[in-house]
This record gives C-alpha cells, sequence and structure tokens, in this order.
C-alpha cells in the first residue's frame, strides 16, 4: 500500500482533543469511536493505494472504415465486444470513417476516430494508436479488422513496435471485394530515374481483377491544367486480366518535368464488382534531355543535324567554354581536326572523363583521328582505338588501272612500246595490288578486268593479245576505269593512260578532277617520238598525277605508283563499305541491328585491347564504332563523319538516328553521376537517399519543388551513403530535385507518390495486404476470414499481469461513515443509571 | 458530476438508510444522565426532557439532527468517490519525453514530478498522460486512477532512443475520441521539442511544461556510424563515425577479440568529426566504440554495430562443368572460394540438366535441354518479371549480343525465369564455345557468372547501419530480387535484438540532438490547466472532517444531545 499524499496525516493530530482537554471524551469506548472515525478520514485523505495485479486484458479493435471497404460488421463487433468480461477494457479505433455508425459501437468502450474521411486507411498510424493506447505492461491484443488494403503501406513501424512489446496482432479479413477491376500501379520499368525527355521509355501498369478482359488507355494529363486537353498516348486491347496482371506501354515525354498521367482501364467483357476505381492518376518523373556538347568544325551545321538524328531527348549546342564543355553529359568531337581543340581544352576533357565521368564521343572522316592529326594529342589515350597512320610501315596496296590506246595510231612499235611500260608498271605492284587493264580503240574493252597483279600470266597474255586497229575515243575508257575503281578497296588507285596523244577532244577536266578527289590518280604516258603533249599533260594535271615521255624503247620512264613505305599515308578510305554489327541489347536496344547499311566511307583504325566493338567493316574488321571505360567515364569513337559523307547511305536507314541516340546514351550513362538516388517513406517521413558512387563524391543536395518547395538537408550516415529526411502529409505527391553539390549538370527528378485519397484508398495492390498476413503469420498473430464467436479466439500477451491498483481512500470514507453511526449510537443508547 | 463507485440512485437509497438510521438514532433516549435543577420551577420541564424508563423519545434538536445527517451525508458521498462530470470540454493530453535527451542530469526525474503534479490537478476523465519513449505508451488513460500512473512511473527510465514525442502530437492531432465535443486538445509536452515543429498541425494547441534547464550541453555525442562495402576486397568494410560535440578527443575503436590492423582517418569541420575506419572484416563481429571521457550523455557517447558477414561464396564445380574461362572467372573473384567438396559449398556449378542439385547451382546445360539460352530458377516467393528485370540489369545480360548469337545458333536467343525448389542459373553450355559466341570474351560474361554466384548464394546485402527508431535501410542497388530479410524490422532502443529470421543485430542511439528552441507556448491557466491540486473527494472529506470537529465541540459544550 502507497500513500499518494503523505502530507495529510498531520491532520491526525488534531484527534488529540478527543483524549485532553476541555472537550475530551467522557468514556474510552466514545472517545476510541470517534478517534478511529477521525483516523479513517484522515488516511482517507492520504490516498492510499493498494497496488495488485490485474486479470483484465486491454482489447483494441482497429477498425477499417474506409472507401475500399464493402461492409464492415459493426454490430456483430459490438456485440463481441459487450461479451467481453467486465473487467477488461476495450479500445474501438475507427481508422477512415465518417461519425456514422458509432451507435453500433457499446458505449463502454474508449472509442477513437483517427481521420476523419473515408479516403485514407492510414493503418500504420492506428496501429501506433493502438500501441500508444496500451498501457505499459497491460495484458493486450490488437485486433485489425479491415480488406488490408492501406493506402499506407505495410505498416513497418507499428507492426515493429508492437512485435517488440509482444502484443500479437490479428487480423479480421473483411470488407474485401472478389472481381474488383482496378488499376494499382504505372511506374517506368526499371529504375524510376530512367524516363527521359525525348526517349521512349517504357512503362509498366498493373492492374488487378478477376478474369475480365479489359483495354487500358494511358493519356497524358499535363497540360489540362494549363486550359489544354488530354491526350491519348498509348492503348493496350484485349487485356486479360487475373490477379495483378502487368500491361507494358512504349512513353515518350515531349519535355522534362513531372508529368501527370492518366492509367484508365475499360471493360470489354465480364463483370467489374465494384466500378468507379477504374482510373489512376501517376506523376512521373521525367529527366532533363541529355546535354550533348558538339564541338564540329568541318561539317556545317553539325549541331543542328545531329540535334535532330538525335530527336527531342537530346539537347545539343556548341559551348562557348570549356565550363560549360565538362558540365555536358557527353562531348561530340566531330571532325575537328586536333589543331582546333587547343591542348588546353583537350585536357580539361581528359580530367573530365576519367575524374568526372564525363561522355565523350570522338567521330569524323578526314579530320578526325589521325588524319584530323590527333596523334601524340592528349586525346589520344582516351580512345578506344589506335590510329593506324601514326604506326603505318607495310606496304600500302594499289589499285592500277592501265588504259592502253590500241586505235590505228599505235599502229608498229607504239603499242609494243605501250606493251613494254605497261609491263614495267605491273612489274612495280606487288602481289595483294590489283591491276586492270582498258583497251580503246574507237570502243572501250577490259581486256583485263580488276585482278590481283599476282595474276601475272593471264595479265601478259591479254597484254600479248593487244593490237592496234579503230578509232580513239578515250573518255569513255577513262571513265570506265574510274567505275571500275569505285568499288575497289585499296590505299592508292591510279589510272595510267598510255596513248601516241591522238585522241579526242571532250569534258575530261571535269572528270579527272572528280577522280582526283576521291582519291584516284591519273597519270598519261605518251608513246612516241613527240616529246610533248600539251593534252596530255593537262590529263596528268587535273587527274593530280604524273606526265611521262616514252619515245622509244631505250628511255622507258619508272612509272611512280606508290607513296616511300615511310611516307604518312591517308587513313581515310572512302568508297562503299558493308558493315556488321556487334554489342549486346546495351548498345542496339529496340534498334534493328539486321539492317545497318554499309558505310559511304571511313576512318581505318585498330581496336584497342579491352575496348568492345560495336560496328566493324565487313572485310577487314577495321572497327566503325568502338567504345570502353576510361577512367569514371566512356569513350566512344564512331570512325565516320555521323551528320558527313561517311554515313551518307546511313541518312535513309531508319535506325540511323535511334542508333546514334543509344551510342550517346551509352556514352553519357555509364557511372557518370556522381550520385544515385532513391526516395521513400518511413511513417510520417519521406527519405531520400543518396548514394555515392565514386570515392571523392563530394556532397548530395537536394530540394523539394512544387507546392511545398524546401531545401533538404543531408547527413552522412556511412562512407557512400547520405540521408534527408523531411516530414510528408502524403496528401499530395513529394516532387524532388537532387544531385552534387556544385555540380552544372542536370538534377534527377524524384517522385514520391501520395497515397491519400479517395482514389488511392480503392486502388491499393492485393500485395499490401498479402504482405500483411504474411507478417502476422509470423509475428504469432491469427488471421480469420470470419468474425470470431468469442474474444478468446483472439491471442493476447500474456507476459504478465496487468498491475493495477484499488483506492482505499473511499472505503476509509465508508468506515469514517460506520464509526460516526456507531458513534451516535453508543451517544444515544440509553443506560440505566449507575 | 458522476460518481465512481456507485450509481447516483443507489447513492440516492443510501443516503435514505442513513438518514431513516440518523432519524431513529435522534430519537433514541439519549444516555442516562444528572441534569441539575437550579430552581423547581424548571423542574417539569427538566422531568420531559430526561424522562426516565423510555426508548424512544420524540424528535428534537433538528439542528443537530442535521448536522448529523450532514456529517454522514458527506461521508457516504466521499464513500461514492464522485467526480467533476467531465466528459466534456476540453481535453489533454501530456506526453513525457522518453528519449535519451532527457537523461541530461536530473531532468527525467523533474520531468515525472511534473507530469505527477498536473495530471493530479487535470479532470480524470479527460486527461491522458503518454509516454514519449521509443514508440509512445499510455502510462495513464483517460477515467484511470491517478495511482496507476505513481506505479508506471516509479521505474521510468529514459530510453535509448530518439524522442517520439513528435509523432504523439501527430497522433493526438489525428484521433479524436467519438462522440466528444468540439472543445479540442490541449497537448501538454514535457520535456524536449519535438525536431520539426513547423509540421505541428495549427488547429492543434500545444504547450510546455517547463522542467529542469535548458542550458546547451555540449557532451560529445555519436551522431553517425556506419559501413559501406571496402573498395575492391570483399572480406572487408569501412565504416564511417560522426561525432558532434566535445574536444575532439579520439574515440576508443574496437572489435572485441577481432584482430584488426586497419587505418583511422580523422577529418573535422563545423563541430563535427568524422573518422573513416578503413579495413574492417566483414566478419560478423561487433564494432565498439566509446568517447573518452565521461560524457553527460553516456546513452549518446558509445555506438555498437554488427559488421556485414561478407564470407567467401563456396563453389564446388563439377567435373563436367569445368572450363577454361570460367576457371578464370572464378580465380579472379575475390568474393568466391572454390572448394573440392561439394558438400562444403554454397554453390555448385553443373554441367548437365539431370543431375538434381541438392544446391543453389549454376547449371551448363544443352540447347536442347531448354528452349530458353539463359533460364533463372527461383523461390515461388519471388515474382519472375522482377527477377528477370533484376537479372537483365545486374547480371550484365543486357550485354550480351543476342542477336550475334542468334545468327549463330540459328535460332532465337531467349532470357526466361520459372519458380522452382532452389535457385538456378541455366545456361547453354553451347554459349562458352568461343569459336562460335562472343560470350566469354565478352564483358558480360564475368558479370553473369559473379553476379549469378552471389545472387544464387542469396548474399545479404550491406546493411548500412541499425539505428534506434529508424527502420534498416537498405542499399539502393540491393538484391532487388527479394533477399532483404530486415527490410522490415525497426529497432525501437539501441541495443543488441533480434531480428524475426532469429538474426542478431545491434542498434545504436545515432540521434543528433541539438537544443531545439521551442516554437509551442508554455503551459498556463489560459490552457484551462488548473492551477490547485484537489479533487473532489479530497474536498468532501476536507468538510467531514470539520464538521465532525464543530460537531464534538457542540457535543462536548453540551449544545448537542
Amino acid at each position: 500500500m502507497t500513500l499518494l499524499e503523505p502530507w495529510y496525516l498531520l491532520l491526525g493530530l488534531a484527534v488529540l482533543p478527543v483524549w485532553v482537554g476541555r472537550f475530551r471524551a467522557r468514556s474510552m469506548v466514545h472517545g476510541l469511536l470517534r478517534s478511529a472515525a477521525w483516523c479513517a478520514l484522515v488516511l482517507a485523505l492520504a490516498h492510499p493505494v493498494w497496488q495488485r495485479e490485474s486479470t483484465a486484458v486491454q482489447r483494441v479493435l482497429v477498425v477499417d472504415r474506409s472507401a475500399s471497404m464493402i461492409d464492415t460488421p459493426l454490430a456483430a463487433l459490438g456485440d463481441l465486444v459487450r461479451s467481453a468480461p467486465k473487467r477488461d477494457r476495450a479500445v474501438w479505433l475507427e481508422v477512415g470513417a465518417t461519425a456514422s455508425g458509432a451507435s453500433e459501437v457499446p458505449g463502454a468502450v474508449d472509442r477513437l476516430q483517427l481521420g476523419a474521411s473515408a479516403s485514407t486507411s492510414d493503418l500504420d498510424q492506428a496501429l501506433a494508436r493502438a500501441s500508444a493506447s496500451i498501457p505499459a505492461g497491460a495484458a493486450a491484443s490488437v485486433w485489425i479488422v479491415s480488406d488490408g488494403l492501406a493506402t499506407s503501406g505495410f505498416p513497418t513501424r507499428s507492426l515493429s513496435e508492437l512485435w517488440a512489446r509482444g502484443i500479437p496482432v490479428s487480423w479480421l479479413r473483411a470488407g474485401r471485394v472478389a472481381g474488383d477491376v482496378r488499376p494499382v500501379a504505372l511506374e517506368p520499368t526499371g529504375s524510376a530515374n530512367s524516363v527521359r525527355a525525348g526517349v521512349p521509355a517504357q512503362l509498366e501498369a498493373l492492374v488487378e481483377g478477376l478474369g475480365q478482359v479489359v483495354t487500358c488507355v494511358l493519356r497524358d494529363r499535363s497540360s489540362e491544367a494549363d486550359g489544354g486537353g488530354v491526350r491519348e498516348l498509348a492503348r493496350v486491347e484485349h487485356v486479360r486480366v487475373d490477379g495483378p496482371t502487368r500491361v507494358p506501354f512504349l512513353w515518350e515525354s515531349p519535355r522534362a518535368g513531372f508529368p501527370t498521367l492518366e492509367l484508365a482501364v475499360e471493360i470489354e467483357s465480364g463483370q467489374d464488382a465494384r466500378p468507379g476505381n477504374e482510373v489512376l492518376m501517376r506523376t512521373l518523373a521525367v529527366q532533363d534531355p541529355l546535354r550533348v556538347a558538339y564541338l564540329g568544325e568541318r561539317m556545317q551545321g553539325g549541331a543542328e543535324r545531329l540535334g535532330e538524328l538525335l530527336g527531342a531527348g537530346f539537347a545539343v549546342n556548341e559551348p562557348s567554354d570549356s565550363a560549360e564543355l565538362v558540365a555536358s553529359d557527353v562531348v561530340v568531337i566531330d571532325d575537328r581536326p586536333a589543331q582546333a581543340v587547343p591542348a588546353a581544352l583537350q585536357e580539361s576533357l581528359v580530367q573530365a572523363v576519367t575524374q568526372e565521368g564525363l561522355g565523350l564521343v570522338m567521330a569524323g572522316g578526314e579530320s578526325a583521328f589521325g588524319p584530323g592529326g590527333y596523334h601524340n594529342q592528349p586525346i589520344e589515350d582516351l580512345l578506344p582505338v589506335e590510329m593506324v597512320q601514326k604506326e603505318e610501315k607495310r606496304d600500302p596496296s594499289t589499285s592500277l588501272v592501265l588504259i592502253i590506246d590500241t586505235s590505228g595510231s599505235m599502229g608498229g612499235n607504239r603499242v609494243q612500246l605501250a606493251k613494254q611500260v605497261s609491263r614495267l608498271a605491273i612489274r612495280r605492284l606487288l602481289p595483294h595490288d590489283k591491276v586492270g587493264i582498258v583497251e580503246f580503240y574507237g570502243a572501250k574493252r577490259w581486256a583485263v578486268p580488276l585482278q590481283p597483279a599476282s595474276n601475272s600470266i593471264e595479265i601478259e597474255r591479254a597484254l600479248n593479245r593487244l593490237d592496234a586497229g579503230g578509232g580513239t575515243v578515250i573518255l569513255p575508257a577513262i571513265e570506265e576505269a574510274y567505275y571500275g575503281l569505285q568499288n575497289v578497296r585499296t590505299r592508292y588507285k591510279h589510272v595510267l593512260i598510255l596513248t601516241d596523244g591522238g585522241v579526242e577532244s571532250g569534258a575530261f577536266e571535269p572528270l579527272l578532277r572528280r577522280m582526283a578527289d576521291d582519291g584516284i590518280n591519273v597519270s598519261t604516258v605518251l608513246i612516241g617520238p613527240d616529246a610533248h603533249s600539251e593534252f596530255l599533260v593537262n590529263l596528268a594535271n587535273w587527274g593530280q598525277g604524273r606526265f611521262y615521255s616514252v619515245p622509244d624503247r631505250f628511255n622507258l620512264p619508272e612509272i611512280l605508283l606508290k607513296q616511300p613505305a615511310s611516307a604518312k599515308l591517308p587513313s581515310y578510305r572512302p568508297g562503299t563499305v558493308a558493315v556488321q554489327v556487334h554489342g549486346g541489347r546495351g548498345w542496339w536496344g529496340e534498334v534493328d541491328a539486321s539492317g545497318v547499311p554499309g558505310l559511304a566511307g571511313y576512318v581505318e583504325t585498330r581496336l584497342r585491347p579491352g575496348a568492345e566493338r560495336v560496328i566493324d567493316t565487313a572485310l577487314e574488321h577495321h572497327p566503325i564504332l568502338a567504345s570502353w571505360r576510361y577512367g569514371l567515364g566512356r569513350v566512344s569513337a564512331l570512325m565516320t563523319e555521323p551528320t558527313g559523307p561517311g554515313t551518307e547511305p546511313w541518312q535513309h536507314w531508319p535506325g540511323y538516328g535511334a542508333l546514334m541516340a543509344r551510342v550517346m546514351l551509352r556514352t553519357a550513362d555509364d557511372g557518370a553521376e556522381r550520385f544515385a538516388f532513391g526516395v521513400s517513406r518511413d511513417g510520417d517521413q519521406a527519405i531520400v537517399v543518396a548514394e555515392a558512387r565514386r570515392s571523392e563524391a563530394g556532397q548530395p543536395s537536394a530540394k523539394r519543388v512544387g507546392s511545398e518547395p524546401a531545401d533538404l538537408v543531408f547527413a552522412q550516415v556511412s562512407p557512400n551513403r547520405w540521408e534527408a529526411r523531411f516530414t510528408w502529409s502524403q496528401a499530395s505527391d513529394a516532387l524532388l530535385e537532387a544531385g552534387a553539390q556544385g555540380s552544372l549538370r542536370s538534377p534527377q527528378r524524384l517522385v514520391l507518390p501520395a497515397s491519400s485519397g479517395e482514389a488511392q484508398e480503392r486502388q491499393v495492390p492485393e500485395a499490401v495486404a498479402a504482405r500483411l498476413g504474411d507478417w502476422i503469420g509470423q509475428a504469432g498473430g491469427r488471421v480469420l476470414e470470419d468474425l470470431p464467436t468469442s474474444l478468446a479466439e483472439m491471442p493476447f500477451s500474456a507476459a504478465d499481469r496487468s498491475p493495477g491498483s484499488l483506492r482505499l481512500g473511499p472505503w476509509l470514507a465508508l468506515l469514517a461513515l460506520v464509526l460516526y453511526l456507531l458513534d451516535l449510537l453508543y451517544r444515544r443508547m440509553p443506560r440505566t443509571s449507575s | 458530476m458522476s460518481l465512481a463507485q456507485l450509481s447516483w440512485p443507489l447513492w440516492l437509497v443510501g443516503l435514505g438508510v442513513v438518514a431513516g438510521l440518523l432519524f431513529l438514532l435522534q430519537r433514541l433516549r439519549v444516555r442516562h444522565r444528572a441534569v441539575v435543577v437550579i430552581t423547581t420551577l424548571f423542574w417539569q420541564e427538566a422531568k420531559e426532557e430526561a424522562r426516565a424508563r423510555t426508548l424512544v423519545e420524540r424528535f428534537r434538536h433538528p439542528l443537530a439532527y442535521l448536522l448529523a445527517l450532514l456529517v454522514a451525508g458527506l461521508a457516504w458521498l466521499a464513500f461514492a468517490d464522485p467526480i467533476w462530470r467531465d466528459g466534456q470540454g476540453t481535453r489533454y493530453t501530456v506526453l513525457l519525453d522518453g528519449s535519451a535527451a532527457m537523461a541530461r542530469a536530473d531532468r527525467f526525474d523533474a520531468a515525472k514530478d511534473a507530469v505527477e503534479d498536473l495530471a493530479g490537478r487535470l479532470p480524470r476523465g479527460r486527461s491522458e498522460v503518454i509516454w514519449c519513449g521509443s514508440a509512445p505508451q499510455t502510462l495513464l488513460a483517460p477515467g484511470e486512477d491517478r495511482s496507476l500512473l505513481a506505479m508506471r512511473l516509479a521505474n521510468l527510465q529514459p530510453e535509448a532512443t530518439p524522442s517520439s514525442i513528435g509523432r504523439a502530437i501527430a497522433m493526438a492531432a489525428a484521433s479524436r475520441p467519438m462522440g466528444a465535443d468540439s472543445s479540442g486538445t490541449v497537448v501538454v509536452v514535457v520535456g524536449e521539442a519535438p525536431e520539426d515543429q513547423a509540421d505541428v498541425p495549427s488547429d492543434l494547441r500545444w504547450v510546455h511544461l517547463p522542467v529542469g534547464t535548458d542550458e546547451v550541453d555540449d557532451g560529445a555525442r555519436i551522431v553517425a556510424l556506419g559501413v559501406s562495402p571496402a573498395d575492391q576486397v570483399w572480406g572487408q568494410v569501412d565504416a564511417l563515425l560522426t561525432v558532434r560535440g566535445g574536444d575532439g578527443q579520439a574515440p576508443q575503436v574496437g572489435l572485441g577479440d577481432v584482430d584488426w590492423k586497419g587505418t583511422v582517418l580523422r577529418t573535422q569541420n563545423a563541430g563535427e568529426t568524422q573518422y573513416q575506419i578503413r579495413g574492417l572484416p566483414a566478419d560478423g563481429a561487433v564494432l565498439h566504440v566509446r568517447l573518452a571521457g565521461d560524457s553527460a550523455q553516456s546513452l549518446a557517447s558509445q555506438a555498437h554495430l554488427r559488421l556485414p558477414k561478407r564470407a567467401p561464396i563456396r563453389v564446388w564445380v563439377a567435373e563436367d562443368a569445368r572450363d577454361g574461362a570460367l576457371q578464370q572467372v572464378l580465380q579472379a573473384d575475390s568474393a568466391i572460394e572454390q572448394v573440392a567438396d561439394p558438400a562444403q559449398a554454397d554453390v555448385v556449378v553443373l554441367g548437365s540438366a539431370q543431375a538434381p542439385a541438392k544446391r543453389p547451382a549454376l547449371r551448363w546445360v544443352a540447347t536442347e535441354d531448354q528452349p530458353q539460352a539463359i533460364l533463372l530458377q527461383h523461390e515461388a516467393e519471388l515474382d519472375s518479371q522482377d527477377v528477370l528485370r533484376y537479372a537483365l540489369g545486374e547480371f550484365g545480360l543486357d550485354r550480351i549480343d543476342a542477336t550475334e548469337m542468334a545468327q549463330t545458333a540459328g535460332q532465337a536467343i531467349e532470357l526466361g525465369a520459372q519458380v522452382g525448389d532452389q535457385r538456378e542459373v541455366r545456361v547453354w553450355r553451347s554459349l562458352l564455345a568461343s569459336d562460335r559466341y562472343g560470350l566469354v570474351e565478352s564483358r558480360a560474361f564475368p558479370l553473369l557468372v559473379g553476379r549469378g554466384l552471389r545472387w544464387l548464394a542469396q548474399q545479404a546485402p550491406v546493411v548500412p547501419y541499425v539505428a534506434a527508431g529508424r527502420r534498416l535501410p537498405m542499399p539502393l542497388a540491393s538484391d532487388a530480387s527479394g533477399f532483404a530479410p530486415a527490410e522490415d524490422l525497426l529497432p525501437t532502443v539501441a541495443g543488441s535484438f533480434a531480428g524475426p529470421d532469429g538474426g542478431a543485430w545491434e542498434a545504436s542511439l545515432l540521434a543528433p540532438w541539438d537544443p531545439i528552441p521551442w516554437a509551442g507556448g508554455v503551459a498556463s491557466p489560459a490552457d484551462g490547466l488548473p492551477t490547485q491540486h484537489g479533487s473532489l473527494f479530497t474536498w468532501i472529506v476536507l468538510l467531514v472532517l470539520a464538521l465532525l470537529g464543530l460537531e464534538w465541540i457542540l457535543f462536548g459544550s453540551g449544545r448537542i444531545p
């Protein structure tokens, strides 16, 4: 027994006058009765309490009355509670309810209401309230009367608290609707941050139902608030919904931000057990377009053309300074010679790629790689290919077409002289070189089609067969040689015209200049006693070749067909070349890799060890597109001009833009970000997590945007993890932008969807309920499908008896009353006088 | 007003009985006594008053009767234990802060006294006392006797946990008694200010009751202790320790009996000192950190963390599954340890589809054994779509050149997942032929083998930290295919605890409490808080005592019989 207010005991001293003084009692009995009554009252004032154990059980009923419940058995529950022993205490906790229906609840229990509308079923808070209402040490049990479809998701925190206290939680599964067709989720496939403006993204809808066939419609409601209409984006018909069913959509957001999409489910066949929840609204995070910094020079309007090629998912700009350059997601150097990329800029690019994870795409033709002078430049080491020009030691291959005049004027020694010169020229060729002979004699004819020079016997035989006769029409012969050489892949292409100069006039100059532009040199040999021919000299000049004079067989010239082996070689190889593809889905995605057309020119390079070959030439396996990681970034090399003549055949290939987009994405997206971000909820808090993707990532930063803008404060919790927490009402989407402090890169957008509201209440996935059932089963609770007949069916914690107490004050007051009455009786009882 | 012990009718019946008894006693003849008659003139009157040989006399002395009735009636009322009708009106929720912050000095004892005092003054039927330790919990429910509060407070101590005052306030704001009037609720906080005072609903009246001293305690406290996998070393982790306040003295870091030769790097800025503890063995040992000195905040000056277990994955490779490329990958992976006995293996690598596997298996199968080039078998609890999605990125399968493979194989290259008894990764054996496919030479192959074996071995992700009052955090890139045993775990207080699966954990306080200015008002009578003690029972008993004393004096002086 304890006294709560012992200081009242001092009043006990006032009993002394009963025994001493003027008013003392006249008899012992009288004095004792009066003193006892007085003391009982004084003791009552001291609030004595008798501590004892209680066998009472505290029962908390969490009754879900939210909109997702079709029927809550209030009356039956009320009867059940009334049947509880009187000593037990019951708490009736309604969640998601209006005031109606409260009359069903027995008045003897504590009745609490959580929330004032049926649009939420925050089971987490309800269970936390249930836990809070149970005094420490009390034997208790908690029941949930619910369909388990809580808008708060799985109530981790509150269940953990109850579990830690040893209070069993049981679940009466009530109010469920079988066959309710409803969309419950719409989210991007893969990571939540993977949707980028202008890039097709795969979305996945989750629809629940029971055997119905439905049409799923995806609509854009982003512009509705601005007065715009609702736009249908995609439609998937004839979807049979049986349990949780995934429905894929392909969607491309035209702009970055937080667009709102609507997923509507229309029933084709079957019955919806509970209509009214067939439309799901979701806000998605769409990341900024990839920022592509374009450094070009040779291609006029290259940035614009690259932008058109890549589409809306890429913002291609020409940076004004190096800071803007390295702040991009990927830098494209397109056919820009090394001298136009200062060494300092190259150094900063190298730094950004290796240290910051910047993506770099080196592309181009005659002004890139070796031809662009990148040998021994800082950027060279970054490239996944080696420039073959700098180390070229091999004998360059040559194609030689001999055009031999066999007209009548070449009769006698002249044609033999031409054959001698031809033999000398052919002898200078190596076996892998190619040679062809065109004779003209009024008409043109391939005496020897282009073939390896190793076929010397056949070539010699053809030469021997040549004989003079006919007219001199040379232009068609040169054209024939030109066309023949276009399909030949050799380093050098040479045409040697052997004639006595008596040829017709014609439009030679344009043809020869064009041949020269295409890398075909034309040399002329004047056969005969004339020392000079203005016409043949001009032909040689236009064809960027040489003029030779052969007056007789004693003055045969040495025809120069090749540069010395030690000379720099042109590594750009024009002409149509077939290509073949490699690389997995990561490179090609949805692009049909089987239909890649040939190229019209490329720079020959060699793949570096460790680099990934994505496209190469079909015959010689020279890399066309290669990539590798370098430092923290990725570098890709495209050995042709993305918007220039080399890729002219690709301009009409439907997959070209998509391929280039994937190249940019792949190059830029491979670990470039310093942090990976995620957002989740924990009770009434939202947690933004930043995980460093590299050792020197710096500090993350994040802010809320939208209706409740605020900067978030991160705290580092482990070597590579930071967390920021904020209280979140869950009534509206939490919109966030996050990135690295001081970074010029675009922030990552994140969304934490709202979880309260009429729509959300009826669109909670069944998985939430299933998880609740699993947890309760594992934690020792019971899951019942029907109302129990007795409270005893619900387990309660039985670790200790509940502490209880008995206030003795009122009983002492009653004692005092009895003593007082006895006192009066004693005082008044008649007695015989002594 | 209502009665706790009796109903009003019963009390009235009882009062009637008492009144009747008193009436009878009033008519009962008073005890014989000698009456001195000073003159014979009064003799007749004295004879009438002191009539002899009669038990009952006529009713006289009505004032004396009323006095006796008042005394007895009030005593009867005291027994009935009247309480003012307090079901209606402002409701009071008293929140007692039980967080570790209250362990400073005598703060908690002062808070307990204040709560007891306040509870004694508040209407019993409309007030409750909530303990805000690891989780809000009732100390005194509405209508419960205050004596229970004293009992429940007696052995309470602050818990090694962050404050749950904020949650309790939110709870009070969200819940209201059904059928109650709209007088509202006043929340009285006894303790530290909640962190997010701006989030307190504006329609909730909340005040605080100052206790102890609000002076700033600059004692050193640990606000972060977390781990991350060490770079490129499978069996090691790095730890971060952040200490706020104090004089920057080095903490004592220990691993019990574990021999540890790591490094500690120290950086200091903005009142915090960070320590990077490198190269800790990931063997499940408990990392102990204790700040030097006798900090007043002892609960916050120590932290413990059970380091993750990252034992090597024991792999047994069957004879018919041996392959040069596979061997290279296994040898290069620091997480993998090859064993010679299949009984010791966590994962087996098998070479045929027929042999039943008793363990998770990476299996090379013949092309005709399965239509998919790569097939993942998983337990029934997982969703095949989720498993496929996870595998596509994590196993590097998106980097496999499926087109080229399909051209080479002459059939479609597909990836599939199915439910099975245990996890398996089944791959066409023919894909290992480097002269036909480029799989083994691609960067995807080591990923497929390494990550695949980890998935098969169900290696748990490294939990970054374990803090009281916070759900166990999972790494962002953790195994999304279902292996997160502690995801739903929430340690309520610092210390050792066991998870539902029997796993042993150590939680630390890690509560960066800094004194936060109060935004709410100070508790005052304006909030309806009574300033005086005293229940109705007390006042009634006091009145009974007073009347009893008066009656004694009147009786002693002969004014009443």
